[in-house]
This record gives C-alpha cells, sequence and structure tokens, in this order.
C-alpha cells in the first residue's frame, strides 16, 4: 500500500468527514452522554448532574416505552416485510405484465413518495376522522385513529401507502437488469410462471431485496412524522414510537421536559439499530463464504 | 498586496463593529401565541411606539405555536445565546428556567409606577419564585366554555345566568339532544394536555373542603391522597361525559388550538371545551357584534347543583426577561412599557385583556364593540372561587393527563388512576 496515496485520500475525504464527525458523531456521542444525565434542555451546562442509569431505569419502569419500543418493531416489520413484500409482487406484476400503460401505472405508485409525510398525515387524518372520508364511503360512525388496538396499525398503512412506490422502483430497476436468457432457458425447459417467478426471479433479486429490507428497516427506526401527524402518539400514547416518544420527553407542550430521559431513548434506537447493523454483517459474511 | 490585505482586514472588522453595535441595539421577543390575533396586533403597535421613543432601538417579535415553542427555546437558552424577552409556561417550565439562571428577578427590577399598573398581578405566585416575581404577564383571562346562543335555543334549552354554568348532567343532555340532530355536544382538544388537566383543576376545586387552601397542590406534591371525593368525582364526571358522548369518540386524537376550535367554528359543536378570553378577538365576527351577540361564556361543568361557582382566572402570556441578554437593561424598558396604561389601552383595543387592570378604567374597558371582551371583563370581576392552574410537578400532572386519558380509552378505572397517581406522588398513606 503506498502511504502517500492514503494521505491524499485522506485530504480529499477531509471536508465530507469534517461534516460527518461535526453533524453526526459529535451529536451522536453529547447524545450518548447526556443520557447518564438530568438535563432539562434549558441549562446551559449540559453535564451538570450525572444520574447514572437512572434515565434508564426510568423508561424501563414507564410502560409508555414499552408500548413505544413494541410500535417501533411493528412499524420496522411492516415497513421490512409488508411494504418490500407488496412492492416485490407489485414490480413483478407491473414488469411481467407487459401493460400498455406500465410507466403511469409506476408513476401514479411513486407519486406519494414526492409529497411531505406532513401533507400525506393530514389527508390521512381527514380521511380516518369520524366525520371523515372513510366512514362516509363505509356508513360507520367509528373513531379509527382513537382506537388503541387499530391506531399504530394505520399508520403502518399509511407509511406503507406513501413509500411502497420508491421501493417498487428499486425492484424494478433490479427486474430490468436481470439476466432474461435465464428465464429465456426455462420456457425452453418448461418451467411455468410460479417457477420462474419463485426459482428464478426472486432468487435473484435478492441483492436488492437485501437493499430494500435495510433502507425501509432504517427508515423504519426514524419514523416520527407520520406518527406526530396523524395521531402525536396518541390516544393517550398507544401509538407512539420510540422517536415520537423520545419528542414527548424532550420538547412536547405540557410534557415532562426531560431531554435526558429522551437521550436516553435515543441511545436505545441506536443500540436497535446497532444490533441489526451487526447482525446483518455476520449474515453477509456468512452467505458469502 | 499587503496594502489589499490591510483593505480587507478593515473592512471584515468594520463590518464586525457594525454588527456588533447593530446587534447591541436589537431586543428579541418570542412568545408562542401564533394565531392569536389580539395579542399579534397589540405587539405590532407596541413595538412601533417602543421604537418611536427609543430611537435606535429594534424590536423583533416571532411567535411560535404551543407544539413547536419548545423547539425554538430549549436549544437557544443552553446555547447561551436565546432571545431578550421571552414567554415561559408558568408550570413545571418556570423551575427548570430560573434554576438554569435564565430569568431576571423583576420585582428588583420594578419601579413603584411599574408595581402600581400592575396591583395584585406584580406577585401572582405561579410566576414568581421565593418571593420575587419572573415573569411579567401580559394578558388576563378567565378559562370558559364557549357555545352557541341559537343552538342551545334549537335545542329547547335555557342558558344559565351570566356567571353561572351547567352542570355535567345537563351537559349529557344538551349532548344528546345535539347528537340527535348530528352534532357535538362539546368540541375538545384533549391532546393538549392542560385542556384535560385544567378542567380537572375546576371540578376538584369546586368540591375542596378547604378552600382557599390548596388541596390539589399538595395531592401533586404527594401530602394528601388522592382517594377522596374531590379528586374521586371529577373523574367520575369525566368518564361519565365521555361515555355519554358529550364529545365525539375521535376528540382523543384532536387538539384544541387548530382541530377542536376549528370544528366550533365550523359549527359542528354547541361549545367549545376549555376555551378563554384569550381567543375573544378571533371569535366568528358574524356572532360577535353588538346588534348579533350570539356566544355565551361560561365555566366548567359543575359536578351538580350545590357546589359553588368556579372559575379559572389566570394570566396568558407572561414575559420572563433573560438574564443572560446583552441587552437587559432595553429588555426590561419594553416588558416595563407592554405593562403600562398605554400598552393596556392597545391590549384593550384589541380584544386582550390587559392584566395591569390595576391603573384601567373597568367600566370604559367594558363598553367596547367587541361583547365577548366586554363579558370577559365581567366574568374576571365575577366572584366566586379561583383554580390555580399553573402547577411545577410534571411527572404527577403527566401520570394525572395520562390517567385521564386512559379512562376515556376504557383501559384504566378511576380507581387505578387514583392508586397511580398516590404511588406517582409519593403519598404514602
Amino acid at each position: 500500500m503506498n502511504l502517500k496515496f492514503n494521505y491524499r485520500t485522506l485530504l480529499y475525504l477531509f471536508p465530507a468527514l469534517l461534516i460527518f464527525i461535526v453533524f453526526n458523531v459529535l451529536p451522536g456521542m453529547t447524545s450518548l452522554v447526556l443520557s447518564f444525565f438530568e438535563f432539562s434542555g434549558f441549562e446551559t451546562n449540559l453535564f451538570q448532574k450525572f444520574v447514572g442509569w437512572k434515565n434508564f431505569i426510568k423508561i424501563s419502569n414507564d410502560k409508555y416505552f414499552w408500548i413505544a419500543l413494541k410500535n417501533t418493531f411493528l412499524f420496522v416489520f411492516g415497513a421490512v416485510f409488508i411494504q418490500t413484500g407488496i412492492a416485490l409482487l407489485l414490480a413483478i406484476f407491473i414488469f411481467f405484465g407487459n401493460f400498455k400503460y406500465s410507466t403511469l401505472i409506476r408513476s401514479i405508485i411513486f407519486f406519494p413518495c414526492v409529497l411531505a409525510p406532513v401533507s400525506v398525515g393530514l389527508v390521512w387524518k381527514k380521511i380516518f376522522e369520524q366525520d371523515g372520508v372513510l366512514n362516509t364511503i363505509i356508513g360507520l360512525d367509528f373513531s379509527w385513529l382513537s382506537s388503541v388496538s387499530l391506531a399504530i396499525w394505520l399508520i403502518i398503512t399509511v407509511n406503507t401507502w406513501q413509500w411502497i412506490g420508491y421501493t417498487l422502483v428499486i425492484y424494478y430497476a433490479g427486474l430490468q437488469s436481470l439476466n432474461t436468457e435465464l428465464l429465456e432457458a426455462a420456457d425452453i425447459d418448461g418451467a411455468n410462471w410460479r417457477a420462474k417467478i419463485f426459482s428464478i426471479v426472486i432468487p435473484l433479486l435478492w441483492p436488492t431485496t437485501i437493499l430494500n429490507m435495510i433502507l425501509n428497516l432504517i427508515g423504519g427506526f426514524r419514523a416520527f412524522d407520520i406518527v406526530y401527524v396523524l395521531t402525536r402518539g396518541g390516544p393517550a400514547h398507544y401509538s407512539e414510537v420510540l422517536a415520537s416518544y423520545l419528542y414527548y420527553y424532550s420538547f412536547a407542550a405540557g410534557g415532562p421536559s426531560k431531554m435526558g430521559v429522551g437521550a436516553s431513548i435515543a441511545f436505545v434506537i441506536f443500540a436497535c439499530i446497532f444490533s441489526i447493523a451487526i447482525i446483518r454483517v455476520i449474515a453477509m459474511k456468512r452467505i458469502n463464504k | 498586496m499587503f496594502k489589499n490585505i490591510t483593505k480587507i482586514i478593515s473592512i471584515i472588522l468594520l463590518s464586525f463593529s457594525i454588527s456588533t453595535a447593530l446587534k447591541a441595539e436589537t431586543i428579541k421577543v418570542i412568545d408562542w401565541q401564533g394565531g392569536v390575533v389580539g395579542i399579534t396586533d397589540s405587539y405590532a403597535e407596541f413595538i412601533k411606539n417602543f421604537e418611536a421613543a427609543n430611537p435606535g432601538v429594534t424590536v423583533e417579535y416571532t411567535q411560535y405555536t404551543v407544539a413547536t415553542y419548545n423547539e425554538y427555546l430549549k436549544p437557544a437558552l443552553s446555547s447561551g445565546a436565546g432571545p431578550d424577552i421571552f414567554a415561559v409556561y408558568p408550570g413545571p417550565d418556570v423551575d427548570d428556567i430560573n434554576n438554569a439562571g435564565h430569568l431576571v428577578n423583576l420585582t428588583e427590577a420594578m419601579d413603584s409606577e411599574w408595581q402600581s399598573w400592575l396591583g395584585e398581578s406584580a406577585s401572582i405566585p405561579a410566576l414568581s419564585r421565593n418571593g420575587g416575581l419572573l415573569m411579567a404577564p401580559q394578558d388576563a383571562f378567565t378559562e370558559e366554555l364557549w357555545v352557541y346562543k341559537d343552538m342551545i335555543a334549537d335545542l329547547g334549552f335555557e342558558l344559565p345566568a351570566f356567571g353561572d354554568s351547567y352542570t355535567v348532567d345537563e351537559w349529557i343532555e344538551i349532548s344528546a339532544a345535539a347528537n340527535a340532530k348530528g352534532l357535538d355536544g362539546l368540541m375538545f382538544g384533549p391532546v393538549e394536555s392542560w385542556c384535560v388537566w385544567d378542567g380537572f383543576y375546576n371540578m376538584a376545586n369546586q368540591l375542596n373542603p378547604e378552600y382557599p387552601v390548596d388541596l390539589t397542590n399538595k395531592a401533586l406534591n404527594g401530602e394528601i391522597s388522592w382517594d377522596r371525593d374531590m379528586f374521586r368525582l371529577p373523574l367520575e364526571a369525566y368518564k361519565k361525559m365521555h361515555e355519554a358522548g358529550v364529545w365525539r369518540e375521535d376528540s382523543l386524537g384532536m387538539d384544541y388550538q387548530v382541530q377542536a376550535w376549528g370544528k366550533w367554528l365550523d359549527r359542528e359543536g354547541v361549545g367549545i371545551y376549555c376555551n378563554g378570553d384569550w381567543f375573544t378577538a378571533s371569535a366568528p365576527a358574524e356572532h360577535n357584534t353588538k346588534d348579533n351577540a350570539n356566544i355565551f361564556m361560561m365555566s366548567y361543568p359543575k359536578i351538580n347543583g350545590d357546589v359553588p361557582m368556579t372559575y379559572n382566572k389566570a394570566t396568558g402570556t407572561n414575559l420572563g426577561v433573560n438574564a443572560n441578554s446583552d441587552n437587559k437593561d432595553m429588555a426590561l424598558k419594553f416588558v416595563r412599557y407592554t405593562n403600562s396604561p398605554e400598552a393596556s389601552t392597545i391590549f384593550a383595543k384589541n380584544g386582550v385583556i390587559p392584566v395591569a387592570l390595576a391603573a384601567m378604567d373597568l367600566d370604559i374597558l367594558a363598553a367596547s364593540d367587541n361583547p365577548l371582551f366586554n363579558d370577559g371583563i365581567k366574568m374576571l370581576a365575577t366572584e366566586g372561587r379561583n383554580t390555580e392552574i399553573y402547577y411545577p410537578q410534571a411527572e404527577a400532572q403527566k401520570a394525572l393527563y395520562d390517567g385521564i386519558m386512559e379512562i376515556f380509552l376504557g383501559v384504566a378505572s378511576v380507581d387505578d388512576v387514583i392508586n397511580k397517581m398516590n404511588k406517582v406522588t409519593g403519598f404514602d398513606g
């Protein structure tokens, strides 16, 4: 290895590295340290009162934290499996369907992705209201977003609706780069469509599936805006996810105003994503071997 | 080359000096009253007058909404570069901000004239710590339920006398009649936690056997048990009203300031819960003229017909002066001005009830062209019990809010909430 080359590489990397360190690493480390301090958010000295594991004990005794954790995993499950699964099926259907207006169909499905999640949330909130569009159509007088058991699933549905086009487009790109000779060979061998899809197309799309799952997994853990706009974590914190509960502890008007506790929730989010990243790296190494 | 470098350095230094000089004359003021027209219009006039009286001084006034206020204030104050003047929510935030050393003790900075303008408001306990006033109150209000008179009449009910209010059972009857006509009884926005607390505090105070001793404060401190009628009956009243459909089920996902208020303006409901005088300038104009005074204000529901009339009278915007401000003296001068009779007259003109009523002629004030404003003045002068609504116990209030919401959702009983409150407040029996 050429040492001189490495110095030059470092020099070229420096601007991006500096921005990454200043805006990602340092705030992340500060947040991590802050989770061991009592900090309301108003003090000029962030690290005034060391409280050890108190913030973590506090959230572990808070039933709404566990609800938020469960909801976060449900949300991630929805994004990783439901969204990816439906997008895969849609992509295959559109790609092999040879529809006349397949570009238009893809554009329509992709359209919600270009909308701001806040706008999407507000529109769906109107749809789900007690006197909203959905109840008017089906003739019910039901409060969808005030339902303890339904609220999080409705949020997952809206999130899937918004981002499925993004996953679909990545799949579509993957399908376009497939080696069609394999499918032609399968045709010659007399394979039916099911065999071609499940034995050739889906296995060949595995790297794309992994990419989509990782993107959706990260997006799932970061979910905040759609939850905040649709339910603000309610009713009574029952649709809270970790990011929205972090916000509640740190900034919400009338909330507990404890940023130290909020930082400990941020640490849990980090720990979840980090653990999954480690598992992925190990799994990929084994697969590659 | 050297000359050019010298020139550039000189220009930079000059620009820096100019910007520093300009900065020294700029007072930054922030509050959370986004959308409250009367406050916005009043401050526009204050700034115009203040800048005219203090040449070279610029006042920058920025409004946020309640929901987004702390997103700005916390980083601003903790960075040490916060605004010169900022509104403070008189609940748990007061102690956090004061303990962090951000607030000037206004009592020490007040001259006798300023004190005389404020009268009793110069020593409001919720705005003071250790005998010192930390925030200068701006506007006074009574929290109320507002109802459309014509809708009440259409439903076949009579309004109570001014100052009186309906009982919980009467609200249930009115709401049943409203529901039968496809309307809501009360629009309610419990996503804003104060909408839940303040009604509860009012109903608890109606039953307070030791009034004027504040038993709610004692309970929040864990000094007395929550297992008593004055807390149990309001929880049961909330449960009863929710189950009877006094407000719609999806209220549980609504905020007060935008959704509940908007639906009430659209006349989807007869009344709006936990409203108040701060909206006298924002009331629907067609229902608030001298010829058509179609809005009636009343206090929170009475637990029963025998309880004393109980009000929630308080102050809305409360301005603190940043102890770390470079322009502290000018900031104090501006806050002082906002309490002056001149500023109070501007507030009144814009439909905001000024807190500095000590220097005002109430009869003149209560004869404006805005019927709701006039009624607000009358309501403030109406005798009855007054309820504290600003408590500093963050954890206990969070538990109370969560508990009431769980009662609404049917996942907790009144007993569950009472036991939880005893546990959270540390009441050991």
